[in-house]
C-alpha cells in the first residue's frame, strides 16, 4: 500500500515472540490526513503492529524493519524521544478507555496534560484549554465534568475524554485499536461520527484497527487486511468491501454479511409514512 | 415432537388433535414481570433509590418459535433471562412454561422444567468445567436431572450433532478454541433433549468467521429439533438472523416487540429506530 507523500511508511515490519513472527513482514503507508484501516480477525497481528508504531510493545517482543513517521526512524528510537513524539505528533486511543485513564486524576487535567508537557502550557491556560476540549468532544456541562473523575463517567464519556486527551496537540497520527468495541451500538455512532469530525479539523491521519468491517467501511477510505501476521489484501476500503480478491476476506465477508439485514426497500418505507 | 408425529403413524387424527391442542399452549409466558434494585439513599433522610431492571415485561413464545430480546448493555437483558428460567425471583408479574407457574427456589418441582429449557451462556470458557473431560461436561445434565444409565451414547450422539467428533469426548476444555468450546456448550445443552434453547449473548466472544458458524449451527439445530429459541444480544444483526420474533428492551421495559421482518423494515418506537439506524452497514456488493 502506497501513499503519495508517506506520513508513516511501514516496511517489512516483524515482531518475534520467542521464535514465531507474529507480525511477519507488514508494509503500509499513510499520506497526511489519510485515514487507512487495519482489519484482520483475532490474533492477525494488528495490535502489535500498531503498539511497534508506538514503541509501546511488550517486554520479550523483538522487533525489526523499519516505521517512519516524517522520513524519521520509530523503531529503535530512544524511549525519551519516543515519549516526546507521543502526544505531540503520534497519539492514540484504545479499546478500554478506563485502563487508558489514570483512575486517581481529575479528567480535566488528563485532558490538557499533552498541552502542559509539549506545548508548555501554564496551569491556568491548561485549565482553560480542558473545558473547551470537553465542550469540543460533547461531554455535558463541560466546567463540571472536568472536576470529576473516571470512574464517574459513562464508558462513552471516558472514550470521549481520551479522544480529547489524544487530539489536544493536533498531532500528525491517530492511532485507535478498536475504540469502539466496548460500547454500545449507539454510542459507537456518536463516538465514530465524532472522531470523524475532529480528524479532519486538526488535519490529522488515522490509522484505524478493528475486526468490524461494517465499522471500517463507515471511517476508512483505504484498508489492509492482516492474517497471521502479514498483509494479505490492501485497495480502497469500498473496491475491497465490493469485490475482494483474496480468499481470506472474502471469508470474513461473508461472515459479516450474515449479520447484516435488509434494507426497508421504498414500499416498505412507503408503508410507513403512510397513515 | 417430529418423532413422536412419525411415530403416531396410522393414528394421524388423535396426533393431530393432541398436537394442535399442545400448539395453543405458548412455551413461556411472561406477564408484567417486574424485577427491581434498591440503590444507595441519596440522603439520609430520603427514601432508598430503586432501580427497575425489569419493568412490565409481557411477553411470549410460542412452540418452535425463536424470539430475539435486543437491548444495549444495562437494558435488563440477563435480568430478564434470570427471570425467565427461574434463577430469580420476580417482584411483580408471573413466568409461566407450558401454561405452569415458573417459581424459584423450589428445585423438585422445577425439575422437569430445567431438563426441558438449557442455557448456553455467552462465555464457554467460564460455563465449562476446566478439570472436566468433554464427555464428563456434555453428560453432567444428565446426570444432574436424575436420568438413569452411562449416557455415552447420547454424548457421543450430541458432539455430532454439533459437528465434532465424539473422539474429543476424552479431552479438556482448555485444548479447545472458542468456538469449538462454545460446540461444546452447545453439545451439553442438547444432552437432555430440551425442547426450548435459551441463548445469552451465545456468540459476543467470538470472531466474526467463527460467529458464523456458531449462529448457523443454532438455526439448523433449532430447525432439526424443532427447539423453541430464546436469544438475548446486543446484535441486532444475530437476531435478524435467527428469530422470528423480536422484542427491543431500554431500561428495563420492551418499548417494541413484533416480527422481526416488520420490526425490522418498520420501527415504530423512536429508541428502535436510533437503534437500527446506528448499527454499521456494509456497502452492497
Ligand atoms: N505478550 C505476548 N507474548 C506472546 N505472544 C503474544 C503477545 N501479545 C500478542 N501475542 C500473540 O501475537 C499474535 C498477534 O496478536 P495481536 O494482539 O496483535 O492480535 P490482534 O489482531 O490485535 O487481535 P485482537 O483482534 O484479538 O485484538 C497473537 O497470536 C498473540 O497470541
Ligand atoms: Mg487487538
Amino acid at each position: 500500500m502506497t501513499a503519495d507523500v508517506a506520513l508513516l511508511e511501514v516496511t517489512d515490519l516483524r515482531v518475534r515472540f520467542g521464535g514465531v513472527d507474529v507480525v511477519d513482514g507488514v508494509s503500509f503507508a499513510l499520506a497526511a490526513g489519510e485515514r487507512v484501516g487495519l482489519i484482520g480477525e483475532s490474533g492477525s497481528g494488528k495490535s502489535l503492529t500498531a503498539l511497534a508504531v508506538l514503541g509501546l510493545l511488550p517486554p520479550g517482543a523483538r522487533v525489526t524493519g523499519s516505521a517512519r513517521l516524517h522520513g524519521r526512524e520509530l523503531l529503535g528510537g530512544s524511549d525519551r524521544e519516543l515519549s516526546r513524539l507521543r502526544g505531540r505528533e503520534l497519539a492514540m486511543i484504545f479499546q478500554e478507555p478506563s485502563t487508558a485513564l489514570n483512575p486517581l486524576m481529575r479528567v480535566g487535567r488528563q485532558i490538557s496534560e499533552p498541552l502542559r508537557l509539549h506545548r508548555g502550557y501554564s496551569r491556568t491556560a491548561a485549565a482553560t484549554a480542558a473545558v473547551e476540549f470537553a465542550a469540543a468532544v460533547g461531554l455535558p456541562d463541560p466546567q463540571r465534568l472536568v472536576r470529576s473523575y473516571p470512574h464517574e463517567l459513562s464508558g462513552g464519556q471516558r472514550q470521549r475524554v481520551c479522544i480529547a486527551a489524544a487530539l489536544a496537540c493536533r498531532p500528525a497520527l491517530l492511532i485507535a485499536d478498536e475504540p469502539t468495541t466496548a460500547l454500545d451500538v449507539t454510542v459507537q455512532a456518536e463516538i465514530l461520527a465524532l472522531l470523524g469530525r475532529l480528524v479532519s479539523e486538526a488535519g490529522t491521519a488515522l490509522l484505524f484497527i478493528t475486526h468490524d468491517l461494517a465499522v471500517v467501511a463507515a471511517v476508512t477510505r483505504r484498508l489492509a487486511v492482516l492474517r497471521h501476521g502479514r498483509v494479505v489484501e490492501t485497495g480502497a476500503t469500498d473496491d475491497v468491501l465490493r469485490a475482494p480478491a483474496d480468499p481470506h476476506t472474502r471469508e470474513l465477508l461473508a461472515a459479516a454479511r450474515l449479520t447484516q439485514w435488509d434494507l426497508p426497500t421504498a414500499e416498505s418505507a412507503a408503508a410507513r409514512t403512510s397513515p | 415432537m417430529t418423532a413422536a408425529r412419525e411415530q403416531a403413524g396410522g393414528d394421524a387424527t388423535a396426533a393431530e388433535t393432541a398436537e394442535t391442542a399442545e400448539a395453543a399452549v405458548p412455551l413461556f409466558e411472561a406477564e408484567g414481570l417486574g424485577r427491581s434494585y434498591r440503590l444507595p439513599r441519596t440522603s439520609p433522610f430520603g427514601p432508598p433509590g430503586v432501580r427497575h431492571a425489569v419493568h412490565e415485561v409481557t411477553l411470549r413464545l410460542a412452540d418452535g418459535a425463536a424470539l430475539g430480546i435486543v437491548g444495549e448493555s444495562g437494558s435488563g437483558k440477563s435480568t430478564l433471562v434470570r427471570l425467565l428460567l427461574g434463577l430469580d425471583r420476580p417482584d411483580a408479574g408471573t413466568v409461566r412454561y407450558r401454561g405452569r407457574p415458573v417459581v424459584p427456589g423450589r428445585p423438585r418441582a422445577l425439575r422437569w422444567f430445567r431438563r426441558e429449557v438449557q442455557v448456553v451462556f455467552q462465555d464457554p470458557a467460564g460455563s465449562l468445567d476446566p478439570r472436566m473431560t468433554v464427555g464428563a461436561a456434555v453428560a453432567e445434565p444428565l446426570a444432574c436431572l436424575g436420568v438413569p444409565g452411562d449416557h455415552r451414547e447420547r454424548v457421543d450422539e450430541v458432539l455430532r450433532a454439533v459437528d465434532l467428533d465424539p473422539d474429543v469426548r476424552g479431552r479438556y476444555p482448555h485444548e479447545f478454541s472458542g468456538g469449538q468450546r462454545q460446540r461444546i456448550a452447545i453439545a451439553r445443552a442438547l444432552a437432555p433433549r430440551p425442547r426450548v434453547l435459551v441463548g445469552d449473548e451465545p456468540v459476543s466472544a467470538l470472531d466474526v468467521a467463527v460467529r458464523a458458524q456458531i449462529l448457523d449451527l443454532l438455526g439448523r439445530l433449532a430447525q432439526r429439533h424443532r427447539l423453541g429459541l430464546v436469544l438475548v444480544s446486543h446484535d441486532v444483526g444475530v437476531v435478524a438472523r435467527l428469530c422470528d420474533q423480536i422484542a427491543v428492551m431500554r431500561d428495563g421495559t420492551l418499548v417494541e416487540q413484533g416480527a422481526t421482518d416488520a420490526v425490522l423494515s418498520r420501527p415504530a418506537h423512536p429508541y428502535t429506530q436510533a437503534l437500527l439506524a446506528a448499527v454499521p452497514r456494509l456497502p452492497p456488493p
